[in-house]
């Protein structure tokens, strides 16, 4: 059982490793060896062993006192910041762009939707194959620790909201006039929303290890 | 100000019954880890989940749940 513990976080590490490279390495060769996609590669091979190991063993890939909610909570955490990363570097790639894109098909044709899909599938298989361990999915103490991570959640998305709004009136009406296109704008609005997504999943996966203390 | 305690018999009463936590949470409908939280304090249930626990440890509220009020 530790056996298959121990793998599995190895996996998700590789596979965050895999991940940041792929996203965030550097985009000519060093040492004669494309990081981008050894990355994207050991990404994708973590991200299938795990989902597999998950698969076969999912009594076993996370600790006994963990409930089923708590291991969705985790694994939760774990794909959101996937897809934030990912975002995040799609973003900086759109603001490299010489033009301002105007439509969604100026946007640069980006591997964050092949990982927005890929991490949507494994996640869904995940959280699936989760639920097999069988119990209770979601008891009132659950229900509970959920209400407070989206009241926090909700604390999150209000204090970017007034980000904005600060930023949208201290900052000249000239310097804003990148960010203020319709396309850029709505990629930014999801990038709110995957934020305040990540603290949901984050205070919740926290809410049960500090339940425990 | 008034400090609220709630303390619980639920580990004793459960093991007069030699029921396990497994076994008292699926009489209950809730997870292992409620009742490991219930039975350190840690969790105050709501009234629908006293009376199940009330009855799953074949017991009366008040004597599973006790209140007392500190200043």
């Amino acid at each position: 059982m530790r056996t298959v513990r121990s793998l599995w976080q190895v996996l998700i590490v590789l596979a965050l490793i895999g991940c940041l490279a792929s996203l965030f390495g550097p985009t000519e060769r060093r040492w004669g060896v494309d990081v981008g996609a050894v990355g994207s590669s050991v990404f994708s091979l973590a991200l299938l062993a795990s989902v597999i190991l998950v698969s076969v063993w999912p009594r076993d890939a996370f600790p006994d006192h963990w409930s089923l909610a708590e291991s969705r909570a985790w694994v939760g955490l774990i794909f959101t910041a996937l897809l934030l990363c990912g975002f995040t570097d799609y973003l900086l790639g759109v603001a490299a762009l010489e033009e301002v894109p105007r439509t969604f098909h100026d946007l640069p044709r980006h591997q964050f939707y092949w990982l927005l899909g890929v991490v949507a599938v494994a996640w869904g298989v995940t959280s699936g194959v989760l639920a097999l361990r069988g119990g209770p999915a979601l008891d009132e103490r659950d229900l509970r620790l959920r209400h407070q991570a989206d009241r926090l959640g909700d604390w999150a998305l209000s204090l970017l909201i007034i980000a904005c709004v600060v930023l949208l009136n201290a900052v000249p009406a000239a310097r804003l006039d990148w960010w203020l296109e319709p396309v850029i704008l709505a990629n930014v609005l999801v990038g709110v929303l995957m934020t305040k997504l990540l603290v949901e999943h984050a205070a919740l996966a926290f809410g049960y290890a500090l339940a425990r203390r | 100000m008034t400090e609220i305690i709630i303390s619980n018999q639920i580990r004793v009463l459960r093991a007069a019954r030699d029921l396990t936590q497994e076994q008292l949470a699926n009489a209950c409908g809730v997870t292992r880890q409620t009742i490991i939280a219930l039975e350190a304090g840690k969790y105050s249930p709501s009234l629908e989940l006293a009376f199940k626990l009330a009855i799953a440890l074949a017991s009366t509220l008040d004597a599973v749940f006790q209140y007392a009020e500190k200043k």
